[in-house]
């Protein structure tokens, strides 16, 4: 087969993502503190280990509890702002999306600093509230991209020939309209609380005492013997992102669909 | 169809801001009858659809439907059903759950359900692909699932919203006879918005052509077409040719005029119209007027002129044709018969036409 310089650049390309990634899990069953080659034998004592550490769980809690909170919330003002944004024409409507989806492209840190401060002005103490309020501000504009391509394509008409086969407003809402819009409710929960799940520079400027699971993965790093266990949780969490981004983006594709649109964009 | 008065829209105005939709718009249809609203883009025909719906209420005025005032009262809770433009099938419901959808209310058995759910789909030829899921069947099939879908409810109206504009022209025309099959077997109340005048022409028992949120004119086909009222009406639907007139001579229902380039006349006009001047405009339609090749001589009305033009169409051509004191051509249609030559430019001919080519524009 003769080789394609554009394959051997693909395939470059997507080693130098994957690769690293992959010693991730390669470490965390390797029978040894040290992360090195040669691999000393297979063990997933590492594994059992994250089962009996209490710290983790109460971060892996925290996360859960941020996770959750903020994946609603920001699905919740996804669902409005969606709305609003694909079926209404509005003055500043164009600015108003551009100034929503912002925060893709600011920088973490900046945001993470400036919240700092102004929560700090307004008396707030850091907490896991204030970590929810970040981790929203930075699923809101996944969101709205994700729901914009369900709600996009959602034909007035057919709340309408609900309407006109007989049935009242609410009915229309949950025989219609909700199941139309539900995977991508569903795919805007998903995404977001993956997010939030992966978060770091927000939550660390932000979490005060109570540390969410990245935090408390970078305050293990300074402890050398701590490393493969670390390797164990960061495989876990790799593994639940995967699947939680991989489902959001099935939902999202049924979502669209449904709303009668090819799918195209997303994230996956 | 019998004479009962079915939808009764009594001086019905629609204001978006300033600008009226509707215009005092009053009209009655009948039981069991095939109505059409026939006018462009913009002329009110799908407001006044949506008002009969109950998808929008009137600024003023009233709608009666079967002898009630609904005038105000929501589109689930009026004997309508509608077919929407796009279809509105869901997308998230088979083809028999599409259908079977406005059933839940009736709270029928689920025998019965199932008996009316496949009579529905059977009348509509879709029998054998109740199963499908929406997003698998093609367009005219998808125009079929909504008609079943209305019409299981068994309205007293069903309005029409341009179902057929999305069908190319072939199926069009199949699902137009289908759509006047249907109408006729089941009895109900068709209410159809168009704006394509054959359409209209083909499938309705009365038209009502509408014109800047009023009806222009309110006649059975034959009469829109033969008979329009006034010049946006005759300009709107089929060709025609307008010709200069000055009134001679008025008594009752007859006018006397002198067409320009053609000459005199006696001709009917409507009884309630009136004449305003000593000029009028007079439409004649292309089929309404023949080229005379010597043979057929038998029309005492003659004009000379000359073929400036001929557009062959297959049965038909349309010639247009110069006549010496008109500054325009007139246009002349002829049916291409066995033994009939056709005609080039630059031909001299005669054209041949009498009162009966003729309509008043008042």
């Amino acid at each position: 087969m003769k080789l394609r310089p554009l394959g051997v650049y693909a395939f470059v390309y997507l080693a130098f993502l994957y690769v690293p990634v992959l010693f991730l899990p390669i470490f965390s069953f390797n029978d040894s503190a040290i992360v090195a080659f040669p691999l000393k034998g297979i063990t997933t004592e590492w594994y059992a280990e994250l089962w009996h550490n209490d710290t983790m769980h109460g971060a892996l809690w925290n996360s859960l509890k941020v996770g959750i909170a903020s994946s609603v919330i920001a699905t919740i003002l996804g669902i409005c702002g969606a709305r609003a944004l694909t079926r209404y024409h509005f003055p500043g409507r164009a600015g108003m999306a551009a100034l929503i989806m912002l925060p893709l492209v600011l920088p973490e840190i900046i945001i993470a600093i400036s919240l700092l401060v102004v929560l700090l002005q307004l008396g707030f103490s850091l907490s896991l509230v204030s970590v929810t309020l970040g981790h929203i501000l930075m699923a809101v504009p996944f969101s709205i991209a994700v729901l914009t391509s369900s709600f996009e394509g959602f034909d007035r008409s057919l709340e309408e020939a609900s309407l006109d086969l007989g049935e009242g407003p609410a009915a229309t809402f949950f025989r219609v309209t909700l199941p139309i819009v539900a995977p991508g409710i569903l795919s805007s929960l998903l995404i977001t609380f993956t997010i939030s799940l992966d978060e770091f520079i927000v939550a660390f400027f932000l979490s005060g005492t109570e540390p969410t699971l990245p935090i408390y993965i970078w305050s293990q790093l300074r402890f050398p013997a701590k490393l493969p266990h670390i390797l164990a949780l960061g495989s876990v969490l790799l593994v639940a992102s995967f699947l939680l981004l991989s489902a959001a983006e099935l939902f999202r594709r049924r979502a669209a669909r449904r709303a009668g649109i090819a799918a195209s964009g997303g994230f996956l | 169809m019998n004479d009962r008065i079915i939808i009764e829209i009594d001086r019905v105005t629609r204001k978006f801001g300033d600008f009226k939709a509707l215009d005092e718009v009053s009209v009655q249809i009948r039981e069991g009858e095939f109505f059409s609203l026939l006018g462009p883009s913009g002329c009110g025909k799908t407001t006044l659809l949506r008002q009969i719906a109950g998808f929008d209420d009137p600024t003023s005025g009233s709608i009666r439907l079967a002898g009630q005032d609904v005038t105000g009262v929501p589109a689930n809770r009026r004997p309508t059903n509608m077919v929407f433009q796009n279809y509105a099938i869901f997308p998230h419901l088979t083809v028999e759950q599409n259908v079977a959808y406005g059933l839940r209310r009736l709270r029928l058995d689920r025998a019965e359900r199932e008996r009316r759910v496949r009579e529905a789909l059977e009348r509509v030829d879709m029998g054998h692909l109740g199963a499908r899921r929406s997003n698998e069947i093609s367009g005219g099939q998808r125009q079929r699932v909504a008609l079943a879908r209305a019409l299981i409810m068994r309205p007293k109206v069903l309005l029409l919203d341009e179902p057929l504009s999305a069908l190319d022209k072939k199926l069009r025309e199949q699902m137009q006879v289908e759509l006047r099959h249907l109408q006729r077997a089941v009895g109900i109340t068709f209410i159809l918005v168009t704006h394509d005048q054959e359409e209209a022409l083909t499938m309705s028992d009365r038209i009502a052509v509408m014109f800047g949120g009023r009806i222009a004119q309110c006649d059975r086909p034959e009469e829109i077409y033969q008979h329009p009222r006034n010049r946006v009406v005759a300009e709107f639907i089929g060709g025609m040719n307008f010709l200069e007139a000055a009134v001679l001579r008025e008594s009752g229902n007859l006018i006397e005029v002198d067409v320009a380039g053609f000459g005199r006349a006696e001709i009917c006009k409507p009884a309630d119209a009136h004449i305003n001047g000593s000029g009028i405009t007079i439409g004649a339609r292309p089929e309404r007027l023949t080229l005379l090749f010597g043979e057929d001589a038998g029309l005492n009305r003659v004009v000379a002129g000359t073929v400036v033009e001929a557009s062959y169409y297959g049965d038909m051509t349309y010639y247009s044709i110069a006549i010496d004191s008109l500054d325009r051509p007139v246009v002349v249609s002829m049916r291409n018969t066995i033994g009939r030559r056709s005609l080039a430019a630059g031909e001299k001919v005669q054209v041949g036409w009498g009162p009966e080519s003729l309509v008043p524009l008042i």
